[in-house]
């Protein structure tokens, strides 16, 4: 192949198997970054790069994931430029130290389903963002973005071990966090703790305080 | 195993489901115990909402037109 046919396939290649996944590669990085310019930059850098490398892609296999490392990658440089902590404790770290693989250190948090009646859904974008990094990056990458185990496992760089255990506490957290909002606005977790429903509560607390 | 015992062990099984994370016979087995234990139905129900929440609900902000235009010129500079 010519320079100018390589060029031309490299950039069939890019339009037809790389630029698809930019709304998905936004969100993800929108959720890293917390605002929209820095998750822009963040995709342009990201597909700055696989161009740059596009001989190391080999077509028709799993351009979502390779991208999403490509960007996984270029934020971590960037946070840790960013990071004005030095002498703080980073929690990251923290988190990597007490990883295990061992998904019973504690129970499964349970979440009733009627909870999210008392939600507007921003909760569930704030709760996701209150995450530590390691934590929201595995529910965004499986929950959000269906990635299996093993594209996880690769895209951040750790042991499926660690990806199933890392998502077990992440997503007790979210459920912690969800719980918490469901409570602020007036929830009331009543399983198991008599006959009367939440429901019945509120309308005998309404009767009583008009 | 102990009640609490089972309801973690369905409870693992039922994340694993939705990670794509079971082989099929696994898979074909689990939703047979869905549709035929309550515990199981329960757990599986609440799971799949909280996913399908999670997935409705996270913000998506979308990519701009402009935004596509300009990655398609940083390449074209390359």
């Amino acid at each position: 192949m010519t320079e100018k046919e390589t060029r031309a396939h490299h950039q069939k290649v890019f339009e037809e198997e790389f630029l698809p996944h930019a709304d998905a590669l936004n969100t993800f990085a929108y959720h890293l970054a917390y605002n929209e310019q820095d998750a822009n930059d963040l995709v342009q850098e990201t597909y700055l790069k696989s161009y740059r490398f596009i001989d190391k892609y080999h077509e028709g296999t799993n351009a979502k994931a390779w991208l999403f490392k490509i960007l996984k990658n270029a934020y971590i440089n960037e946070y840790r430029k960013k990071s004005k902590r030095p002498t703080k404790v980073d929690f990251e770290e923290i988190v990597a130290y007490h990883d295990t693989d061992d998904d019973r250190v504690t129970g499964y948090m349970d979440l009733g389903a009627e909870i999210f009646q008392y939600m507007m859904g921003d909760e569930v974008t704030t709760a996701i963002n209150s995450l530590p990094l390691d934590f929201r990056t595995v529910i965004l990458l499986c929950d959000v973005e269906d990635f299996t185990y093993q594209e996880i496992s690769k895209i951040i760089g750790i042991p499926i071990g660690t990806v199933r255990s890392r998502l077990f506490r992440a997503r007790n957290m979210l459920k912690e966090t969800l719980k918490k909002y469901a409570e602020s606005l007036g929830f009331q977790d009543m399983r198991g703790k008599g006959k009367r429903s939440s429901k019945a509560l509120r309308n005998a607390d309404k009767s009583n305080n008009p | 195993m102990s009640k609490q015992e089972d309801l973690q062990d369905i409870r693992r099984q039922v994340d694993m489901y939705f990670d794509q994370a079971l082989n099929k016979q696994d898979q074909d087995q689990l939703l047979d115990r869905v549709n035929t234990d309550p515990a199981y139905h329960r757990v599986f129900t609440k799971e799949k909402s909280m996913r399908e929440q999670i997935k409705l609900n996270i913000h998506r902000p979308g990519v701009s037109p402009d935004l596509i235009q300009a990655i398609k010129d940083n390449i074209r500079m390359t």
